[in-house]
């Protein structure tokens, strides 16, 4: 919304700009009708499910949240959806495509009545939607028991299997790395700052599995609650282990601010992230040298230097121009709809098992702002370039390749899952639409090592 | 470490914790020891204090005079909301919890409309200063100085003006001071606005040391309030108290048991607190 | 007032069947009456009932989303109900009340995962649901009360307990009670949902039979509390309200009392997290955030704190708004929300069913006045 305002408020008449306007009145057609048949005790209510449904056309939905925390990273989701669409001409296999969007706004119960409304009543081709694993832990069940086609695109730890979800994001095990990097180029001792709940925890645990293969160890883990904005004793415990760099694994903003204490401190250790510049953007948002020395890997970045992410970056910022920063979250969303119009396109149908056997066919493949982005059969999760990059003094991000040189190119190619995750999980041979594997695993220790 | 650093350690992190306490809580402690309402916009009033602190010291003022402004702006934020708001539910402790939670929604909300997810913060000035092995923000000490500063101000103002004598009535029995001719409507808007502009220099000192965001004002909300209850009645001396005695506990838990365990025992001691001292700190002081 | 409506009723012609049945319809309600609630006339009672019934059809008029929310916004009216026990009628601010909601909740999920071969294994979860919230409460209120802690102070310490909840089962990542995956800040999913085993039959859910058994629940509890609070313990719960050390001068345990009365609504908070949990087969941490901590206290004072009535119908009210704001997609519900509290508070200090009560009052007084002389000629 606060995107649509600005397009508005730049006073551009584009046909993008045009275009949105377009679609948020589509968008407030569809709100006004949601309001008229209502929910609630009016014996109208059943009429919902048969306003407009045109067979015709395509619907797709999103649920990502407008407000609360997370409400400007999901209106950077919805609104590179609106771009997408509009390239598309709103138009797959020359049928309309109609978007529906919904903001749960970061409420796990409303994720689930509007998960059931857009799949019950708008009866969705697509889903795509959830910020947080717990937003996506909340949906899955219903997306499950209605048998609905779902995309998850945003940054977690990995390991959900689920015939009928399909991720295109970073996962920890992918960002391998920039464990390799800091060990080999800093020292083996490091001290991990984690966010303290399952995805900072269960990265962490891939961490140390890597840092023990490369022959490093944590010297100190912190694990901080979110919310936490207050690092005076974790400062103090850092100067008192004297690590070779640290490994952040802060989340949200609130916890962010330890970079800039550690500043203030005079903490001068180099920072190998697994949460930090790509989706949060730190070395935009802080003053330099904050960040200085901030090693992150990721499969997308707003800097990476190939034309056709410098044309999607300025396209995108030119109709969106709240948004400073092209962050993980909001191409992760691009490239998850480029997956959906190529599974279609091969499908030659919206047929949701038939679109899921396109995902499967292993022909999957799509040229999204990051590079070369795979979806792979088994897991049901993207193969994709990681890009490591370094912030320096004046917050300007270069991407190095493993000996620490510039470089164009990405640290790592097609990088798919973990082993394990991949030993675990095979979706393709040994689940079926009818008979569907749909958990989510979670490596303990020891799972990693075999 | 040794037992001079571990020391010196505790006594920075202790004065950190209490600097911000002691900050955060004061507009929360001068609007309800007085007007005797809860305020659940007050993160809000830091949030405004912080952001036009923040505006004012990137358009190139001075820190100092960046967080005047910023408390100002809210001081003038809280003017808005008194006049439309608070005014219709003096003594309704409850209704104001609601409006004042609505405010706090809106806020939020428009604030993240306008600014986006995250604000450009402010370096953290000062530097750092050293001892032995270890080194701190020489800011955030200085919060704690800061603090005690603005207690004081506080202090002299209820004390020494013509405002702060009627205030001090009006809290001791309303009624009877309307009798004696004070305007007790007049004096809580003032002090609504006296609290509000509290609020936003603590906003405007915390500032350079937290990331800006929409929801910086309900992250320390909590906080806030527990120093307020912990502290009792009396404004100045329970809240600096309550303030104190919390920063002392989390300081020696947060450093034996991780910012969790700091977080858990400024928890777990005020619920002891208020159980042994139903008054408050306020109850043993007097 | 009431009472003279009743007579004026009972001295038209007795003999009548309709009359007759009539009486017997105000007989009924009558235990349900009394000053401590509004709706004490038959007018009442015949719009109530004519709402159950638009209730018992509803389930065929709409799809099965619709009827899924709905139930959803019952288990908060029977929440809402708790709360208005516990803090609208004994005074007791309880700020935890979502607390007993997501402990109810998580005990259920718990133990239904573990027993989930067993038959009756989801009727123990419920139970234990219930149960493990009054017993937490109860030990929180012992040391409350039994500490003099009183007024704002209670709602603190609720507060503070609530959020080292959502602290520590935040922090449950990797913690399981059996097959139970406590899921830390992802939730605990896969929890089945209540099977009803009655002797010889057993049933799963459906989405309708589970909006038949929360609809009837919440006309029990609504039922029930109304009975309470115009008994003998309802005058108590409002003498300790009013006046504590009063009331304990009348030879009353305040303490005892309010400990159990803590408890009690616990009980019913646990409850309605039960039936959520088995309605979404999830539950999560947030349950105990300051957010959802607030959302309670909200429904009471909007609907009116001294009503049982005025705190379920603003709990369904706002949980539809909010539901419906989401659904527009917008990004601005929360300043409709927040513009709606303002204003309701503003308007309604009282709480909005109060406020239509009064209205509704002072309407009838005077069409009665100037319909009574018609009356007299009939």
């Amino acid at each position: 919304m606060g995107a649509r305002k600005s397009t508005d408020r730049s006073g551009q008449t584009t046909p993008n700009a045009h275009g949105s306007g377009k679609n948020s009145r589509r968008r407030f057609l569809k709100a006004a009708g949601g309001l008229g048949s209502a929910a609630g005790l009016s014996a109208l209510a059943g009429c919902i499910g048969s306003l407009g449904s045109d067979d015709e056309t395509i619907r797709i939905g999103t649920l990502y949240d407008n407000s609360g925390e997370l409400g400007f990273t999901g209106e950077g989701k919805d609104a590179v959806t609106e771009m997408f669409l509009e390239e598309q001409d709103y138009e797959l296999l020359g049928r309309e495509v109609e978007l529906i969007s919904y903001d749960p706004a970061g409420d796990n119960t409303q994720y689930q009545n509007l998960t059931r409304r857009i799949i019950q009543e708008d009866e969705v081709d697509m889903l795509f939607g959830a910020l947080l694993s717990s937003n996506r832990e909340a949906m899955r069940p219903i997306v499950n028991e209605n048998k609905q086609l779902y995309s998850y695109n945003d940054w977690y730890e990995g390991g959900v299997c689920d015939q009928f979800t399909f991720i295109n994001t970073t996962l920890s095990s992918q960002q391998r790395p920039m464990i390799e990097f800091m060990i080999d180029n800093f020292g083996p001792d490091y001290y991990a700052i984690v966010a303290d709940y399952n995805y900072g925890t269960i990265s962490n645990q891939y961490a140390r599995f890597y840092a023990e293969e490369y022959g490093g160890q944590p010297v100190g883990e912190e694990f901080v609650p979110l919310g936490v904005d207050e690092f005076g004793s974790t400062i103090n415990d850092i100067q008192q282990a004297d690590p070779d760099w640290i490994l952040s694994l802060t989340i949200g903003a609130p916890q962010a601010s330890f970079f800039e204490q550690a500043e203030a401190a005079g903490l001068d250790v180099p920072y190998g992230s697994m949460s930090n510049i790509a989706g949060t953007y730190e070395h935009k948002t802080f003053e330099p040298p904050v960040m200085t020395d901030t090693y992150s890997c990721f499969s997308y970045f707003e800097e990476i230097p190939t034309e056709r992410n410098q044309e999607f970056v300025e396209k995108f910022k030119s109709e969106y121009p709240d948004f400073d920063y092209v962050f993980l979250s909001i191409v992760d969303a691009y490239t998850a709809l480029q997956l959906y119009w190529e599974a279609v396109e091969l499908a030659g149908t919206v047929d949701q098992e038939e679109v899921a056997a396109a995902y499967e066919s292993g022909d999957i493949s799509v040229e999204a702002p990051s590079g070369t982005v795979a979806m792979d059969p088994e897991t049901h999760h993207a193969t994709q370039d990681m890009w490591l990059a370094h912030v320096d003094e004046s917050h300007e991000v270069q991407f190095l390749d493993v000996d620490g040189n510039p470089t164009d190119e990405p640290i790592s190619e097609q990088v798919g899952t973990s082993d394990w995750f991949a030993s675990e999980c095979q979706l393709a041979s040994e689940s079926t639409w009818d008979d569907p594997i749909t958990e989510q695993y979670i490596p303990e220790e020891g799972d990693l090592t075999e | 470490m040794s037992l001079i650093e571990s020391l010196f350690g505790f006594l920075i992190l202790a004065l950190s914790h209490f600097g911000k306490l002691a900050l955060i809580a004061l507009g929360l402690a001068v609007i309800f020891g007085i007007m005797g309402i809860i305020n659940f916009a007050h993160g809000e009033f830091i949030l405004v204090g912080a952001y036009t602190t923040a505006m004012g010291y990137h358009a190139g003022f001075p820190l100092l005079l960046a967080i005047f402004v910023g408390g100002l702006a809210a001081g003038i934020f809280g003017l808005i909301v008194e006049r439309l708001i608070i005014q219709h539910l003096y003594d309704r402790l409850i209704e104001t919890l609601v409006a004042t939670w609505g405010v706090s929604l809106i806020v939020i909300q428009l604030v993240r409309i306008q600014f986006g997810g995250t604000f450009a913060g402010i370096h953290t000035p000062l530097g750092s200063i050293q001892y032995g092995a270890f080194s701190a923000s020489t800011y955030r000490i200085a919060l704690a100085g800061a603090a005690i500063v603005l207690f004081a101000s506080t202090y002299a103002i209820f004390m020494y003006t013509r405002y702060g004598l009627h205030s001090r009535a009006a809290m001791q029995n309303k009624e009877m001071a309307q009798c004696l001719g004070i305007p007790t409507k007049r004096v809580y808007m003032k002090t609504f606005f006296f609290g509000s502009v509290l609020s936003g220099i603590a906003g405007g000192l915390i500032a350079p040391t937290v990331s800006l965001t929409p929801d910086m004002g309900t992250n320390v909300l909590v906080e806030a309030f527990v120093t307020v209850i912990v502290g009792g009645a009396n404004v100045i001396v329970g809240t600096s108290l309550a303030a104190l005695s919390l920063g002392i506990i989390q300081a020696p838990a947060s450093m034996l048991f991780g910012t969790l365990g700091g977080y858990l025992a400024l928890l777990i001691t005020t619920v002891l607190l208020i159980r042994v001292l139903p008054e408050g700190l306020t109850g043993v002081v007097e | 007032m009431d009472e003279s409506e009743h007579a004026t009723e009972e001295s038209s012609n007795p003999h009548h069947w309709f009359s007759h049945l009539l009486d017997r319809f105000d007989e009924f309600h009558a235990r349900f009456e009394g000053p401590n609630t509004i709706g004490n006339n038959r007018t009442f009672w015949a719009v109530f009932w004519g709402i159950f019934a638009i209730l018992l059809v509803y389930p065929m008029i709409v799809n099965t989303f619709v009827l899924k929310t709905n139930t959803s916004f019952f288990i908060w009216v029977i929440l809402a109900l708790s709360l208005s026990i516990v803090w609208g009628y004994s005074g007791i601010f309880n700020f935890g009340q979502m607390a007993t909601f997501g402990l109810g909740g998580y005990a259920y999920g718990v133990v239904a995962i573990n027993l989930t071969e067993m038959i009756g294994g989801t009727v123990l979860a419920l139970l234990i649901g219930v149960v493990l919230p009054a017993v937490v409460m109860a030990a929180l209120g012992y040391f409350m009360f039994y500490g003099q802690v009183s007024g704002l102070y209670v709602a603190i310490i609720t507060l503070v307990v609530t959020l080292m909840f959502n602290l520590l089962l935040t922090r449950t990542s990797g913690t399981t009670i059996g097959d139970a995956q406590l899921g830390g800040l992802n939730g605990m999913s896969g929890i089945p949902t209540l099977e009803l085993d009655v002797v010889a039959f057993s049933f799963d859910l459906t989405p309708v039979s589970e909006y038949y058994l929360v609809l009837a629940l919440m006309i029990a509890v609504y039922l029930g509390l109304r009975y309470t609070v115009n008994s003998y313990y309802g005058y108590v719960m409002i003498a300790i309200r009013e006046d504590e050390r009063r009331t304990q001068m009348f030879g009353y345990d305040i303490r005892k009392l309010k400990t159990a009365l803590f408890s009690a609504g616990a009980a019913l908070g646990g409850l309605a997290g039960v039936l959520y949990v088995s309605w979404s087969g999830f539950i999560d941490p947030t349950m105990f955030g300051l957010v959802s901590a607030s959302l309670p206290i909200i429904w009471v004072t909007v609907g009116g704190r001294g009503t049982l009535l005025g705190s379920g119908i603003a709990a369904y009210l706002l949980q539809y708004t909010s539901n419906e704001l989401g659904a527009m997609g917008t990004g601005y519900s929360f300043i409709f929300l927040g513009i709606l509290f303002i204003l309701v508070i503003l308007f309604f200090p009282s709480g909005i069913v109060p406020a239509l009560r009064d209205r509704w009052v002072a309407w009838s007084t005077t069409r009665k006045q100037s319909g009574s002389v018609q009356e007299g000629n009939s």
